[in-house]
């Protein structure tokens, strides 16, 4: 049975902070070795006679002109970081688990949501961040990576320290940011 | 409060009582003390003239004043009220209003209604949102074929375009956004919230100051 990486929408975002895990199966990061995991979604074109794809409207808000949050904070403040990503799915989540394990952080999966969690709490509770992954064709995806809790610097400095340099060589665009190719 | 509005107003043409203000917005009278520092610091940052013009506008969302793009051209024109070419103190707070997590729902969907009909004609035509996805594909550096382009296109207005005549009218886009409720994401800052700590606001002593000296 194939498993979807589409999303529906970008309702999920706001309904996960309700509901607790949605569903998501640990990853057993003790048993993933290099690059291999063992989820299994199988890639699909972009199949638009499933109800839940991204519509045009959902593409064009991700436009950075629509993003206001630079009036207010730097883009090193933002919780959210978005990056466009050209290559399949289960590369990303692949990415991901590496950085987890690097970090030792639990993974959880399910359709393209991943959370990571840290193990130890900071000031405000165990910092844990949530990965969302939406098609735009089966080789082109946008990632969004946000902090879903514990505390914003700590939050900050992982995106700084750990994160940005991990995913440097395979991000095609920091959505938001002046692009270097 | 009226020498403090005068002196602001020589310098700030346009500019309005913050009392004034917090009572027609969702905004108390703090908040739009704090957003004034933030304007003040955008209005001055390329002309200070009190006034905020595109490139400073661009400035303030990019970091790059010469940047071009077409929504935040689409924000800037919705928020110039009265099309002067540039945003007085009165349309931003008024028009971030809309962008407050307590501002209702239906304003923040006719916002968006008027955004996305880039020619002003009441409806949301075809060729505006393929015009849009075009700009968007470009800004994020991504690339679609022309076939892809047309699918989402067609499947957009399968879904929103009802009476099927080409374009989204007003009652259309309301049904539309209430089936995908995440398109109204981009309408609802939720820094406007920790406005007064993010800009602290010294309107008080700088009054008594202007008085002393």
């Amino acid at each position: 049975m194939e498993s979807s990486w589409f999303r529906k929408g970008l309702d999920s975002r706001q309904v996960s902070t309700e509901v607790g895990d949605k569903g998501m199966s640990p990853v057993d990061t003790n048993v993933v070795s290099g690059t291999s995991v063992s989820i299994n979604p199988t890639e699909t074109k972009l199949d638009l006679t499933k109800p839940n794809n991204l519509n045009a409207f959902d593409l064009i808000s991700l436009s950075t002109g629509f993003d206001l949050s630079g009036l207010f904070v730097t883009n090193d403040q933002k919780e959210e970081v978005q990056f466009t990503w050209k290559n399949t799915s289960s590369a990303i989540i692949s990415k991901f688990v590496d950085i987890a394990m690097y970090l030792k952080f639990k993974v959880k999966e399910n359709q393209g949501f991943m959370r990571l969690e840290g193990c130890n709490a900071g000031r405000s509770g165990i910092l844990s961040i949530d990965v969302e992954i939406f098609e735009i064709s089966s080789s082109f995806h946008l990632v969004e990576v946000k902090k879903c809790g514990g505390d914003t610097t700590e939050y900050q400095k992982m995106l700084k320290r750990d994160l940005r340099p991990a995913l440097k060589e395979i991000v095609w665009a920091w959505q938001g940011e002046q692009q270097h190719h | 409060m009226g020498c403090f509005s005068s002196k602001a107003r020589r310098k700030f043409p346009g500019h309005e009582d913050p009392v004034l203000l917090a009572s027609q917005t969702a905004f108390s009278v703090s908040e739009v003390e704090a957003l004034f520092e933030l304007y003040k610091s955008i209005s001055a940052s390329v002309i200070d003239d009190g006034l905020i013009n595109k490139e400073e506008f661009q400035l303030a969302l990019f970091k790059n004043r010469k940047r071009e793009n077409l929504f935040a051209n689409r924000i800037f024109y919705l928020f110039d009220v009265n099309r002067k070419g540039f945003i007085d103190f009165g349309d931003f707070v008024r028009s971030l209003n809309v962008f407050h997590p307590n501002a209702p729902q239906e304003d923040k969907i006719n916002f968006t209604f008027k955004l996305y009909d880039l020619d002003g004609t009441g409806y949301i035509e075809r060729q505006e949102v393929k015009q849009m996805l075009i700009a968007l594909l470009c800004e994020s550096e991504l690339k679609l074929t022309d076939d892809s382009i047309e699918i989402i296109l067609d499947k957009t207005f399968l879904e929103a375009d009802v009476d099927q005549d080409g374009k989204i009218n007003k009652s259309e886009w309301h049904n539309f956004v209430d089936r995908n409720p995440s398109l109204m994401k981009i309408m609802t800052l939720p820094y406007l919230r920790d406005i007064t700590t993010t800009f602290p606001s010294f309107v008080f002593h700088s009054e008594v100051d202007e008085i002393a000296t």
